[in-house]
């Protein structure tokens, strides 16, 4: 079957390489182009109305076009600019003059499987220019596009060098499947787990987030969670044109923003020495005995280590892109080098990439046109060895670096118990990883006749992954117990190949046009994993360059894996246009995806959508403060298929049992095979609108949207007798917001130009149904030393919901004691909790909600003034309204023995000096367990000012380059300049389980952000 | 070509293709994972099951860290804890929404699933010798007849299935009589008697023999209160030629060798000493609750000066350290000398209260306890769980005789076990049946209390309640004004009723507890 298919495709496209076909009757026209101001615009498209012939005008906005038919019309494009049509006369010289276009309404928007103009879009999708992306001090677009789309949350995790950030487009939809949007690179299917370091944003020419519900279902089963569409640059088709070489670097120097300060020196020995002399005392309530003897008598000689200061160190990018474009009257090319290499805060850590692109089109015949996207990257990643959580919240300072014979220490002078040593960690440890990427995606376009266009691509990714770890036998922590050298080495390779054919129908009718788009695609993914482990190395020479030398053969680890996943899926779309003011968008996909039984493998998502353009209305003709206005809505259904594959497969799972000290392997029965699953379904409702006032001078985009997840895959409990837990098609979730963007045209003058863009979200999302039960744990699993857990799904709460008993403060006096019951528990000075029930335990019954890391609204604020040739560009970011859950609290604030404490204890409850405080008083807490409560929740919002940029472009002319160099820009970017908030340890934007984990909103020390302060300059030759 | 034929052909060519999805294409195969209808194709498989098994048995709910000793261990007249915590089992508060309560069940049934699978799938299989399905078919049924010993000691009547049944039919499946239950076991020991070796090479020390069979063979028929039945098979076990009472007390439970743990009074024992050879870490280890807490507990005048420091060091010179729990401590009653017959040798080997010359705030058991540091972290014991050993088969011997014939040829057996307590040898004489029954009650506590038979003694003795009314319990426990009828039955765990109704067709009470 899968041959013969194959058979058909070859048919397919010789059948079109075959049928190339001349045209008869031809002049050659040319002209000049220029904007109002009189200046000459290179790079406007001329196109042949109805086929794609056409060029592009050159550097002095000259144009000239071969092969017009006598009675041809030609469209002038250019973005920003009006679309202007020319007819063809007898005349061969068109000069032609283009108006500027505040409103944007001839923009053209990357759509699934195609593009629109901006005035005949149906669906919410958001553009990103790559004005605002380029030159950001990161590898990464998701980095970079925060703040800058309404409706996309995006979250930093890690200050990390390559740390993903986590994207969500319209809140979370989904429990156990996917929540990050789906990547979709020039047309491949990139999936949602795509690795964005491998992408140069310097290469971006656009990002399109689709939304709604018309814009998603084109994607199915992949759409739930948001589509981001990535457009990469390509050549203009300039007549006789040169070539543009473009050279661009930046240097960035980078500190690390928002010290975060710990208790060391004399105010930590204080603290040890007061809680030392802490007793419960005879009559319960706590008393300090000075007659005790004090932990740190003074005169001695204690160490003061500054472990932050040991680890951190400035980081420093150097960002390198050449690339060359241009193209003739058949063919454009963009072929591009980039450089990236950083060093990271803290040391040893750090990324260096090197990729590069080719992409290529050209006109086979007038019919019939080809071309690729190619990428190719190399990463290394110098993996940071330091765990920061431990470095700010537990290292203590009275514990030395080295030990009295030089060697590392590896002991918590408290505990006693061995701990890692982050001098040693950076000096020692080996850890980094090397990831190669292609992306390659072909194209293959007939156009028989005109408004017909047959497409097929193929497309492939391809990547080689590799993780070298090496744990020293040296290492202090692995010295105690003389383990030796440790070494892990993954190795993982993964392969996509897409195949999408695709026919599209144009037609204009008098009043009425009609675009009609079918398709078929297929998709393979696999994945093959591969894993060793050895250690008990006696030296350390060799590690995972040579594993099995000097390693006992005893510790060999060994795993390999594979897991396929294949798609088919048939997709259409129709958009009718009456007049250009009534639109009808109806879209459809038929997806098939393997990982679903038999007999289950399809589903169908459907969507439809409206919209009016009233500014073509004559009633709203007469109304001049209006430009344009366009009212949108949509109805529809997308998928996610949260399954992982083969889970409806009945497994054994391998696992082993000693017999009197000797290994052996086993099975048992895996977890429970799931039957009957589907997707999860997603129905989104949206209602839009676009309106310019004032000419295109104030623009506003504004979207309601209500979506419905439903069909969410959880686990069911299942009788004890059957098993523990079963995934099945349960429980909803609700997700509604108001996406908005409104941009200013402040000042639009020749030499003085001032634009105000404000992107503002807000979500609301809803927990509606848990299939039965009233709340799920999402933190027992990554966090089970926390006493009664924090982080839960709670049904009629938001995803996820911090979650606790409320925290009242210090005991003020013993009648206060008395009166809770918590005699002999509750000291004076000591915490004090909300005892609901007054059982004199803190129980489920005490807990409540205690906030969530839903911000009411987020967004971005960004100025844009340009004088002369000095652009300046200030963009500040902001959430409001949502809550961080401070891990650290438990030991930062309480004191727990072993752990470091917050410097907010120096204010702490302190006899006779402080009785007012409510941080508790040194030694009330040691051996307690107390439960997650209200203070380890803090407020998240901020405002940050996240970059602020200089550039000016260089008068080239003015100093005689003008020969060598068309233009020249240099630029100064500041980012994360300023941040205002109330978060206790600096930084709140914080996820410390990562991207994919429900439970966001945890902080328990990241890799700190950064300061930057970026130098660079721009050349175009 | 004309450009009208083109687009005729092509679109032809387009509608086949896009009717072309191959279910072909969408099916899926999976390469990496062992689905159940591709294993069992080979002896080696067979055995990878059979290994399965056994590491179920070290799950929480079970063996490894405090699952069915809180059935069998905690709460009884015996053993208590230092501190107001496992207030549930200690208290006598248990009920139907407990967790581990419902945590052993699923364990329970989560062996049962896989023995049943493996039984059928082994059994009769062409692919596998015979000598590999008798061998393994031999443990794998007496694993399974473990775990319905369990279940019908602690609930009566349970869901019974000797066959992996459907998730639907599992969901919604009826409790079965007790008695039937048990009859169907022990002629499943019967088979594994006859499948199973005598004795494995040190390689495989720790598998199920005949003679574990045999002892559960016993055991069952004890519940049943069917005297022959025990009798039969415990005296099968003491003429086992690989078993027998050592001559020493102490050294049935001389952990110090970790790596020589298995004796020949050992039965059947869980194995939980295996150790990670990448990390030097024990993977099959189970927390230790008999051990002591130094600082919070011990020793007793930690708090003199210089007590705790020297303390310590004689424990670090031993490479000894007290990172227990002190939770599973004897009762005061046990732990005072007087209660003891005078001279029983046992006493100084089952309770300590003092140590390397520091008097400790809390008795503990010292058979139980294992203070080594090296194979014996806190929450890393490395002492195997002893499910059955011989002085407990001469006991049981010497009761059912008792019952069956009077102490005539009872005397035999108890004084077997009273040999090595005793110098100069107290051996009993002269005694009337009921005499000897009740004498019983003290010689099993005695000779084996700490271990985990102790509660399910007194219950089939009939005098549970009122032991746990008579025994001094310490001031943060509270047994006896909890302990009443219904107590004697465990009920099914409320969530497994919601989930499956069915299970009250049977009992609409729940053993009495709805």
């Amino acid at each position: 079957m899968k041959t013969k298919k194959f058979e058909y495709l070859m048919v397919f496209i010789f059948g079109i390489v075959f049928s190339f076909q001349g045209f008869a009757q031809e002049k050659t026209i040319n002209g000049t182009i220029s904007d109002d101001q009189g200046f000459p615009l290179p790079g406007v498209t001329v196109i042949i109305k109805g086929t794609t012939m056409g060029t592009a005008s050159d550097v002095d906005g000259n144009y000239s076009l071969k092969n017009v038919p006598a009675d041809a019309v030609l469209t002038f494009s250019f973005v920003g600019m009006k679309t202007k049509e020319l007819a063809v006369t007898n005349e061969t010289n068109f000069n032609v003059v283009m108006e500027t276009d505040a409103i944007g309404l001839e923009e053209v928007v990357a759509i699934g499987y195609g593009v629109t103009k901006k005035r005949d879009l149906v669906s919410s999708v958001t553009s990103v220019d790559s004005e605002v992306l380029e030159n950001q001090p990161t590898p990464r677009i998701d980095q970079a596009m925060q703040g800058r789309a309404a409706g996309v949350s995006v979250t930093s995790t890690s200050g990390a060098p390559g740390a993903a950030a986590t994207v969500r487009i319209r809140g979370t939809n989904s429990v156990k499947g996917n929540n990050s949007p789906l990547y979709v690179i020039d047309g491949f299917i990139a999936g949602s787990d795509f690795d964005l370091n491998t992408l140069n944003v310097n290469d971006v020419k656009s990002i399109e987030v689709l939304k709604d519900a018309t814009a998603l279902s084109i994607y199915g089963t992949r759409g739930a969670a948001g589509v981001i569409l990535i457009t990469t640059k390509s050549g203009k088709r300039i007549s006789g044109g040169k070539p543009n070489i473009s050279f661009n670097h930046y240097t960035t120097v980078q500190t690390i923003a928002n010290n975060y300060e710990v208790l060391t020196g004399q105010d930590y020995l204080d603290y040890m020495n007061e809680a030392s002399q802490f007793i419960p005392g005879p009559n319960g309530f706590g008393y300090t005995d000075t007659s005790l003897p004090l932990e740190f008598p003074a005169g001695g000689n204690y160490a003061n280590t500054d472990w932050i200061g040991l680890v951190k160190q400035n980081g420093v990018i150097n960002n390198t892109d050449v690339s060359v474009s241009g193209g003739s009257n058949n063919m454009n090319y963009y072929v591009s080098f980039n450089r990236f290499d950083q060093k990271g805060v803290i040391k040893n850590s750090g990324l260096e990439r090197y990729s590069l692109r080719v992409n290529l089109d050209m006109d086979i015949s007038d019919k019939v046109r080809s071309g690729i996207r190619m990428s190719i990257a190399d990463i290394n990643q110098e993996n940071n060895k330091v765990e920061w959580d431990q470095t700010v919240n537990r290292l203590l300072s009275i514990r030395p670096v080295y030990n009295e014979d030089g060697t590392y220490n590896g002991i918590n002078p408290k505990s006693g118990r061995e701990e890692r040593n982050p001098v040693a960690d950076i000096n020692l440890r080996q850890d980094n990883r090397n990831t190669k990427k292609f992306v390659g995606n072909s194209y293959l376009e007939y156009e028989p006749i005109s408004g017909l266009r047959l497409k097929s691509t193929v497309g492939t990714s391809l990547t080689d992954f590799r993780e070298n770890q090496y744990l020293p036998g040296e290492l202090p922590e692995r010295m105690v117990y003389q383990l030796g050298g440790s070494a892990t080495v993954t190795q993982n390779r993964y392969r996509s190949i897409l195949n999408e054919n695709t026919i599209t129908f144009s037609k204009e009718l008098n009043d009425h046009r009609i675009t009609a788009l079918a398709g078929a695609t297929w998709q393979k993914d696999v994945a093959e994993t591969s894993g060793m482990s050895a250690s008990g190395f006696v030296n350390d020479a060799v590690g995972y360059n040579n594993i099995s030398l000097g390693s006992e053969q005893s510790t060999y680890i060994m795993n390999t894996g594979y897991v396929q996943r294949t798609f088919a899926s048939l997709l259409a779309r129709l958009d009718y246009s009456y007049r250009g003011k009534y639109l009808v968008t109806l879209v459809g996909r038929r997806d098939g995806s393997s990982v679903f039984e038999e007999g289950n493998k399809y589903a169908f998502f459907p969507s439809l959508g409206l919209a009016w353009n009233l500014h073509e209305e004559d009633f709203m003709k007469s109304v001049d403060a209006i430009s344009s206005l366009k009212l949108r809505t949509s109805y529809g259904i997308v998928g996610d298929q949260g399954v992982s594959p083969y889970n409806s497969l009945a497994t054994f799972t391998g696992t082993y049992n000693y017999f009197n000290q000797n290994l052996f392997n086993a099975i048992i029965i895996g977890d429970l095979p799931s039957s009957n699953l589907s997707w999860e379904t997603t129905k989104q409702f949206d209602l839009g609108m676009d309106l310019a006032l004032l000419n295109g001078r104030i623009n506003v985009e504004a979207d309601f949207y209500k979506k419905n997840t439903t069909d969410l895959l959880l686990e069911r409990k299942v009788p004890g007798t059957v098993g523990n837990n079963q995934l099945q098609n349960i429980g909803e979730i609700e997700n509604k917001g108001i996406d908005l963007n409104i941009r200013t045209m402040n000042v639009s003058k020749p030499d003085f130009f001032w634009e105000t863009t404000l992107v503002l979200s807000a979500n609301r999302n809803k927990v509606v149904d848990l299939g039965g039960v009233d709340w799920i744990q999402l933190d027992e699993a990554v966090d089970a030393s926390a006493n009664g857990g924090y982080m839960r799904l709670i049904v009629g709460e938001t995803v996820p919901t911090f979650y606790g008993v409320t925290y009242l403060g210090t005991y003020k006096n013993q009648e206060e004691i008395i009166a809770d019951g918590w005699e002999g528990k509750g000291f004076i000075g000591g915490p004090r909790f909300d005892d609901v029930n007054n059982d004199g335990e803190l129980t489920e019954a005490d807990r409540k909600v205690l906030g969530s890391p839903e911000p009411d609204f987020q967004g971005g604020l960004r100025n844009v003034l340009s004088y002369k040739g000095f652009t300046f560009d200030m963009f500040f970011q902001f959430t409001y309204g949502n809550e961080i859950l401070n891990r650290s609290r438990e030991t930062s604030l309480f004191g727990k023995n072993e752990f470091n404490l917050s410097t907010e204890v120096r204010n702490r409850w302190i006899e006779g000096v402080n009785e007012s405080s409510d941080i508790p008083r040194a030694g009330t807490s040691q051996g307690a367990f107390f439960p997650p409560s209200s203070i380890w929740v803090e407020d998240a919002s901020f405002l940050r000012l996240k970059q602020v940029t200089v550039s000016y472009d260089l008068p080239t002319s003015k100093i005689g380059f003008e020969k060598v160099i068309k233009s020249a820009n240099i630029y100064l970017t500041g980012n994360n300049l300023f941040l205002l908030s109330n978060f206790s340890q600096g930084d709140p934007e914080v996820s410390y389980l990562g991207t994919e984990s429900l439970a966001q909103g945890l902080y328990y020390g990241q890799y700190p952000y950064t300061r930057s302060f970026v130098a660079g300059i721009k050349l175009n030759f | 070509m004309k450009p009208i034929k083109d687009i005729k052909i092509l679109t032809i060519i387009l509608i086949v293709l896009l009717a072309g999805c191959s279910d072909d294409f969408l099916k899926e195969e999976s390469k990496s994972e062992l689905t159940t209808t591709t294993f069992f194709k080979n002896d080696a498989e067979a055995k990878l099951a059979v290994n399965g098994l056994y590491m179920l048995l070290h799950q929480d709910g079970l063996y490894r860290n405090v699952g069915l000793d809180r059935f069998y261990l905690m709460g009884g007249d015996e053993v208590g804890t230092n501190r107001a915590e496992d207030n549930e089992t200690y208290n006598y508060t248990w009920n139907a929404s407990t967790a581990y309560v419902y945590d052993t069940y699923k364990a329970l049934y989560e062996v049962i699933r896989n023995a049943d699978l493996f039984i059928s799938s082994i059994e009769g299989n062409e692919n596998v010798s015979e000598s590999v399905q008798n061998q393994a078919i031999g443990e794998a049924l007496f694993i399974r007849a473990l775990m319905y010993w369990h279940l019908t000691n602690i609930w009566g009547d349970v869901p019974y299935f000797r066959e992996l049944l459907s998730i639907d039919e599992l969901s919604t499946i009826e409790r079965t009589d007790k008695e039937l239950i048990r009859e169907e076991m022990r002629n499943d020991l019967d088979r594994a008697y006859n499948l199973l070796p005598a004795s494995y090479p040190a390689s495989d020390l720790g598998r199920a023999t005949k003679w574990a069979a045999t002892a559960l063979k016993a055991k069952y028929f004890m519940m049943e209160e069917n005297w022959a039945g025990t009798l039969a098979e415990c005296k099968k076990l003491i003429q086992s030629p690989n078993h027998r009472l050592l001559d020493n007390f102490a050294d049935v439970f001389d952990q110090k060798d970790s790596y020589n743990q298995y004796n020949d009074e050992i039965i059947f024992a869980v194995d939980f000493f295996g150790r990670d050879a990448i990390d030097d870490v024990f993977k099959q280890s189970r927390q230790n609750w008999y051990n002591p807490r130094i600082d919070k507990d011990e020793p007793l005048r930690r708090n003199e000066p210089g007590v705790s420091a020297a303390f310590k060091q004689a424990l670090n010179e031993r490479n000894e350290w007290m990172a227990g729990y002190g939770k599973m401590i004897p009762l005061p009653e046990l732990a005072r000398a007087e209660n003891w017959e005078d001279g029983d040798l046992r006493y100084s080997e089952t309770i300590i209260q003092e140590y390397l010359g520091f008097e400790l705030q809390y008795p503990y058991f010292k058979k139980m306890w294992n203070l080594d540091q090296e194979n014996h972290a806190r929450h890393n014991s490395s002492v195997n769980y002893v499910v059955f050993r011989m002085a407990d088969i001469y006991l049981m011997a010497a009761e059912a005789e008792n019952e069956l014939n009077g102490p005539g040829e009872a005397y035999e057996y108890v004084n077997a076990v009273r040999a090595r307590a005793f110098n100069p040898d107290k051996p009993w004489s002269g005694l009337s049946k009921e005499e000897f029954r009740t004498k019983m009650y003290d010689e099993r506590k005695f000779e084996l209390c700490g271990e985990a038979y102790r509660k399910l003694d007194l219950w089939r003795w009939g005098i549970l309640i009122e032991t746990i009314r008579n025994t001094e319990q310490r001031p943060h426990n509270n047994p006896a004004s909890n302990i009443s009828e219904k107590h004697l039955k465990y009920p099914l765990p409320e969530e497994e009723i919601i989930l499956n109704p069915n299970l009250l067709n049977t009992d609409a009470t729940n053993n009495g507890w709805q």
